[in-house]
Protein backbone atom coordinates (compact mmCIF):
# COMPACT_ATOMS: atom_id res chain seq x y z
CA UNK A 1 0.00 0.00 0.00
CA UNK A 2 1.57 3.36 -0.77
CA UNK A 3 1.53 5.79 2.11
CA UNK A 4 -2.02 7.59 1.77
CA UNK A 5 -2.16 11.68 2.74
CA UNK A 6 -3.96 11.57 6.09
CA UNK A 7 -7.48 12.77 5.54
CA UNK A 8 -9.71 14.99 7.40
CA UNK A 9 -11.23 13.55 11.01
CA UNK A 10 -15.11 14.33 10.18
CA UNK A 11 -16.87 14.63 13.86
CA UNK A 12 -19.37 17.34 15.62
CA UNK A 13 -18.67 20.79 16.86
CA UNK A 14 -21.53 22.81 18.69
CA UNK A 15 -21.80 26.15 16.78
CA UNK A 16 -22.33 29.69 18.08
CA UNK A 17 -26.29 29.23 18.59
CA UNK A 18 -25.53 25.51 20.88
CA UNK A 19 -26.06 23.60 17.90
CA UNK A 20 -23.98 20.46 16.63
CA UNK A 21 -22.47 20.64 13.45
CA UNK A 22 -20.22 18.59 11.40
CA UNK A 23 -16.82 19.55 10.37
CA UNK A 24 -13.80 18.07 8.92
CA UNK A 25 -10.99 18.92 10.69
CA UNK A 26 -7.49 18.15 10.54
CA UNK A 27 -6.02 15.51 12.69
CA UNK A 28 -4.68 16.18 16.56
CA UNK A 29 -1.20 15.25 17.14
CA UNK A 30 -2.55 12.10 19.04
CA UNK A 31 -4.59 10.82 16.37
CA UNK A 32 -2.12 11.49 13.71
CA UNK A 33 0.39 9.05 15.54
CA UNK A 34 -2.15 6.86 16.15
CA UNK A 35 -2.76 7.27 12.13
CA UNK A 36 0.84 6.34 11.30
CA UNK A 37 0.85 3.29 13.77
CA UNK A 38 -1.75 1.86 12.00
CA UNK A 39 -0.01 2.21 8.54
CA UNK A 40 3.05 0.65 10.10
CA UNK A 41 1.03 -2.59 11.25
CA UNK A 42 -1.04 -2.90 7.97
CA UNK A 43 2.79 -2.69 6.63
CA UNK A 44 4.37 -5.44 9.16
CA UNK A 45 1.40 -7.17 8.45
CA UNK A 46 1.83 -7.52 4.54
CA UNK A 47 5.61 -8.04 4.73
CA UNK A 48 4.71 -11.18 7.11
CA UNK A 49 1.43 -12.58 4.65
CA UNK A 50 3.95 -12.00 1.59
CA UNK A 51 7.05 -14.25 3.31
CA UNK A 52 4.23 -16.67 4.26
CA UNK A 53 3.39 -19.41 1.85
CA UNK A 54 0.58 -19.72 -0.36
CA UNK A 55 -2.23 -21.98 0.92
CA UNK A 56 -2.38 -25.08 -0.77
CA UNK A 57 -5.18 -25.33 -3.82
CA UNK A 58 -7.77 -28.05 -3.40
CA UNK A 59 -5.94 -29.99 -6.45
CA UNK A 60 -2.59 -29.82 -4.25
CA UNK A 61 -4.65 -30.87 -1.10
CA UNK A 62 -5.93 -34.05 -2.93
CA UNK A 63 -2.62 -34.90 -4.08
CA UNK A 64 -1.28 -34.32 -1.44
CA UNK A 65 -3.93 -36.87 0.23
CA UNK A 66 -2.92 -39.37 -2.32
CA UNK A 67 0.44 -39.07 -1.38
CA UNK A 68 -0.15 -39.60 2.13
CA UNK A 69 -2.27 -43.16 1.60
CA UNK B 1 -65.08 6.80 26.70
CA UNK B 2 -62.79 7.23 23.50
CA UNK B 3 -62.27 4.18 21.46
CA UNK B 4 -59.22 2.51 20.95
CA UNK B 5 -58.11 0.81 17.95
CA UNK B 6 -57.64 -3.04 17.73
CA UNK B 7 -54.27 -3.43 17.44
CA UNK B 8 -51.83 -0.95 18.69
CA UNK B 9 -54.86 0.37 21.29
CA UNK B 10 -54.24 3.93 20.23
CA UNK B 11 -57.06 5.65 21.80
CA UNK B 12 -59.41 8.34 19.59
CA UNK B 13 -62.44 10.17 20.39
CA UNK B 14 -66.01 8.67 19.17
CA UNK B 15 -68.31 11.43 17.93
CA UNK B 16 -70.58 10.31 20.77
CA UNK B 17 -68.05 11.33 23.00
CA UNK B 18 -69.77 14.56 23.95
CA UNK B 19 -67.07 16.21 25.71
CA UNK B 20 -63.82 14.45 25.33
CA UNK B 21 -60.46 15.68 27.43
CA UNK B 22 -57.91 16.30 24.00
CA UNK B 23 -54.88 17.44 26.36
CA UNK B 24 -55.13 13.59 27.88
CA UNK B 25 -56.29 11.69 25.29
CA UNK B 26 -53.76 13.24 23.02
CA UNK B 27 -51.28 12.37 25.83
CA UNK B 28 -52.09 8.95 25.81
CA UNK B 29 -51.69 8.54 21.58
CA UNK B 30 -48.29 9.97 22.47
CA UNK B 31 -47.20 7.94 25.29
CA UNK B 32 -48.43 4.82 23.37
CA UNK B 33 -46.77 5.95 20.21
CA UNK B 34 -43.26 6.61 22.30
CA UNK B 35 -43.70 2.90 23.90
CA UNK B 36 -43.96 1.07 20.51
CA UNK B 37 -40.15 1.19 19.72
CA UNK B 38 -38.81 0.55 16.45
CA UNK B 39 -36.53 1.93 14.78
CA UNK B 40 -35.29 5.36 14.57
CA UNK B 41 -32.49 6.75 12.59
CA UNK B 42 -29.92 8.67 14.77
CA UNK B 43 -27.70 9.43 12.21
CA UNK B 44 -26.86 8.78 7.85
CA UNK B 45 -23.22 9.88 7.00
CA UNK B 46 -24.67 11.22 3.36
CA UNK B 47 -27.09 12.88 5.11
CA UNK B 48 -25.24 14.93 7.51
CA UNK B 49 -23.02 15.54 4.33
CA UNK B 50 -19.75 13.87 5.21
CA UNK B 51 -17.01 14.53 2.52
CA UNK B 52 -14.64 11.50 1.47
CA UNK B 53 -12.29 10.65 2.09
CA UNK B 54 -11.63 10.79 5.60
CA UNK B 55 -9.02 9.00 8.42
CA UNK B 56 -12.13 8.63 10.74
CA UNK B 57 -16.04 9.57 11.66
CA UNK B 58 -17.08 10.44 15.04
CA UNK B 59 -20.76 10.33 15.60
CA UNK B 60 -22.82 13.34 17.46
CA UNK B 61 -23.01 12.19 21.19
CA UNK B 62 -25.80 8.93 21.01
CA UNK B 63 -29.11 9.34 22.90
CA UNK B 64 -28.93 6.98 25.48
CA UNK B 65 -32.81 6.19 25.75
CA UNK B 66 -32.69 3.16 23.19
CA UNK B 67 -32.36 -0.49 23.54
CA UNK B 68 -30.07 -1.00 21.16
CA UNK B 69 -27.90 0.42 18.49
CA UNK B 70 -27.55 -0.92 15.01
CA UNK B 71 -25.45 0.50 12.49
CA UNK B 72 -25.07 -0.27 8.99
CA UNK B 73 -22.59 0.20 6.22
CA UNK B 74 -22.34 -0.10 2.25
CA UNK B 75 -20.76 0.50 -0.68
CA UNK B 76 -17.58 0.72 1.47
CA UNK B 77 -14.07 1.70 0.53
CA UNK B 78 -10.79 2.03 2.09
CA UNK B 79 -6.86 3.19 1.91
CA UNK B 80 -6.55 -0.71 4.16
CA UNK B 81 -5.19 -3.02 1.80
CA UNK B 82 -6.59 -5.40 3.99
CA UNK B 83 -10.17 -4.03 3.21
CA UNK B 84 -11.33 -3.89 6.33
CA UNK B 85 -13.21 -1.09 8.61
CA UNK B 86 -12.69 -0.38 11.96
CA UNK B 87 -14.84 0.61 15.02
CA UNK B 88 -14.19 2.96 18.68
CA UNK B 89 -16.42 3.64 21.15
CA UNK B 90 -16.49 6.97 23.07
CA UNK B 91 -13.53 7.39 21.09
CA UNK B 92 -11.44 5.01 23.26
CA UNK B 93 -7.85 4.29 21.21
CA UNK B 94 -6.77 0.66 23.26
CA UNK B 95 -7.84 -2.51 24.71
CA UNK B 96 -10.16 -3.58 21.99
CA UNK B 97 -10.46 -7.74 21.72
CA UNK B 98 -12.26 -9.12 18.55
CA UNK B 99 -12.64 -12.40 16.55
CA UNK B 100 -13.75 -13.53 13.30
CA UNK B 101 -14.52 -16.31 11.18
CA UNK B 102 -14.53 -15.51 7.45
CA UNK B 103 -14.87 -17.27 4.41
CA UNK B 104 -12.40 -15.32 1.32
CA UNK B 105 -12.69 -17.01 -1.58
CA UNK B 106 -12.78 -20.96 -1.21
CA UNK B 107 -11.01 -20.84 2.07
CA UNK B 108 -12.55 -20.49 5.37
CA UNK B 109 -10.38 -18.65 7.91
CA UNK B 110 -10.23 -17.11 11.37
CA UNK B 111 -8.36 -14.64 13.60
CA UNK B 112 -8.74 -12.41 16.63
CA UNK B 113 -7.01 -9.55 18.10
CA UNK B 114 -6.57 -7.92 22.02
CA UNK B 115 -5.38 -4.93 23.03
CA UNK B 116 -5.47 -3.89 19.93
CA UNK B 117 -6.74 0.24 19.08
CA UNK B 118 -10.05 -0.60 17.37
CA UNK B 119 -12.37 -3.70 16.60
CA UNK B 120 -12.85 -4.56 13.44
CA UNK B 121 -16.13 -3.40 11.78
CA UNK B 122 -15.94 -5.70 8.50
CA UNK B 123 -14.78 -5.71 4.76
CA UNK B 124 -14.78 -3.02 2.46
CA UNK B 125 -13.31 -2.67 -0.66
CA UNK B 126 -10.12 -1.08 -2.11
CA UNK B 127 -9.36 2.68 -2.80
CA UNK B 128 -8.30 1.90 -6.19
CA UNK B 129 -11.02 1.05 -8.03
CA UNK B 130 -14.91 1.96 -7.46
CA UNK B 131 -16.25 -1.42 -8.67
CA UNK B 132 -15.84 -3.02 -5.14
CA UNK B 133 -17.13 -2.06 -2.12
CA UNK B 134 -17.97 -3.45 1.07
CA UNK B 135 -21.34 -3.70 3.37
CA UNK B 136 -22.18 -4.86 6.61
CA UNK B 137 -24.17 -4.74 9.67
CA UNK B 138 -23.32 -4.01 13.12
CA UNK B 139 -25.48 -4.80 16.46
CA UNK B 140 -24.40 -2.82 19.80
CA UNK B 141 -26.73 -4.50 22.71
CA UNK B 142 -27.90 -2.84 25.38
CA UNK B 143 -25.47 -0.15 24.43
CA UNK B 144 -26.34 2.32 27.21
CA UNK B 145 -26.54 -0.22 30.44
CA UNK B 146 -23.05 -1.27 32.38
CA UNK B 147 -25.00 -3.19 34.83
CA UNK B 148 -22.93 -6.25 35.32
CA UNK B 149 -19.69 -4.45 34.95
CA UNK B 150 -18.93 -4.66 31.09
CA UNK B 151 -19.09 -2.73 28.45
CA UNK B 152 -21.87 -3.52 25.55
CA UNK B 153 -20.40 -5.84 22.56
CA UNK B 154 -20.50 -5.50 18.89
CA UNK B 155 -21.41 -8.42 16.73
CA UNK B 156 -21.33 -7.58 13.20
CA UNK B 157 -21.81 -9.46 9.41
CA UNK B 158 -20.12 -8.27 6.27
CA UNK B 159 -18.59 -8.78 2.89
CA UNK B 160 -17.05 -6.90 0.78
CA UNK B 161 -14.69 -7.11 -2.77
CA UNK B 162 -11.20 -5.71 -2.06
CA UNK B 163 -8.97 -6.91 -4.71
CA UNK B 164 -9.67 -9.01 -8.21
CA UNK B 165 -6.50 -9.74 -8.45
CA UNK B 166 -6.69 -12.18 -5.54
CA UNK B 167 -10.29 -12.95 -6.11
CA UNK B 168 -10.65 -11.70 -2.61
CA UNK B 169 -13.99 -11.74 -1.81
CA UNK B 170 -14.80 -11.57 1.63
CA UNK B 171 -17.96 -12.87 3.86
CA UNK B 172 -16.97 -12.33 7.85
CA UNK B 173 -18.91 -12.74 10.87
CA UNK B 174 -17.59 -10.51 13.54
CA UNK B 175 -17.49 -10.10 17.43
CA UNK B 176 -15.67 -7.52 19.50
CA UNK B 177 -15.44 -5.58 22.78
CA UNK B 178 -13.61 -2.79 24.49
CA UNK B 179 -12.16 -4.41 27.47
CA UNK B 180 -10.87 -1.42 29.46
CA UNK B 181 -14.13 -1.04 31.84
CA UNK B 182 -17.31 -0.40 31.70
CA UNK B 183 -18.70 2.48 29.89
CA UNK B 184 -22.04 2.66 28.16
CA UNK B 185 -21.08 3.60 24.55
CA UNK B 186 -21.83 7.42 24.19
CA UNK B 187 -20.26 7.94 20.57
CA UNK B 188 -18.84 5.73 17.30
CA UNK B 189 -15.64 6.08 15.87
CA UNK B 190 -15.41 4.58 12.25
CA UNK B 191 -11.88 4.61 10.58
CA UNK B 192 -10.18 2.08 8.15
CA UNK B 193 -7.84 -0.66 9.94
CA UNK B 194 -4.94 1.50 7.59
CA UNK B 195 -5.05 4.37 5.78
CA UNK B 196 -8.23 6.59 5.35
CA UNK B 197 -11.81 5.88 4.75
CA UNK B 198 -12.34 6.64 0.58
CA UNK B 199 -15.97 6.39 0.27
CA UNK B 200 -19.38 4.43 1.81
CA UNK B 201 -22.29 5.34 4.15
CA UNK B 202 -23.60 4.67 6.97
CA UNK B 203 -26.62 5.16 9.12
CA UNK B 204 -26.86 3.91 12.74
CA UNK B 205 -30.24 3.67 14.04
CA UNK B 206 -31.21 2.92 18.05
CA UNK B 207 -34.08 0.37 18.73
CA UNK B 208 -36.66 0.10 20.76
Amino acid sequence: MSTPEPAPVACYEENADGELELIHRPMTEEELADYNERLAAEAERQKEAATKPAPLSDDELVKLRGLIE
Amino acid sequence: MPGSTPKLALPYPLPADAVTDYPALGQSLAQKIEGLGGAVKLWDSTEAGVVFPVSSIITPAIPQTYKHLLLAYGNAASDSTSGQLALRFNAFATNYRYQYLQGAYQTPGAGEGYSLGYMLLGPCGPSTSGAYGGAGLALIGDYANVVGGATPNLLAIGSGFFSAASQQYNVQLLGGMYAGGAYAVTSLTILATAGNIRRGRFTLWGIG
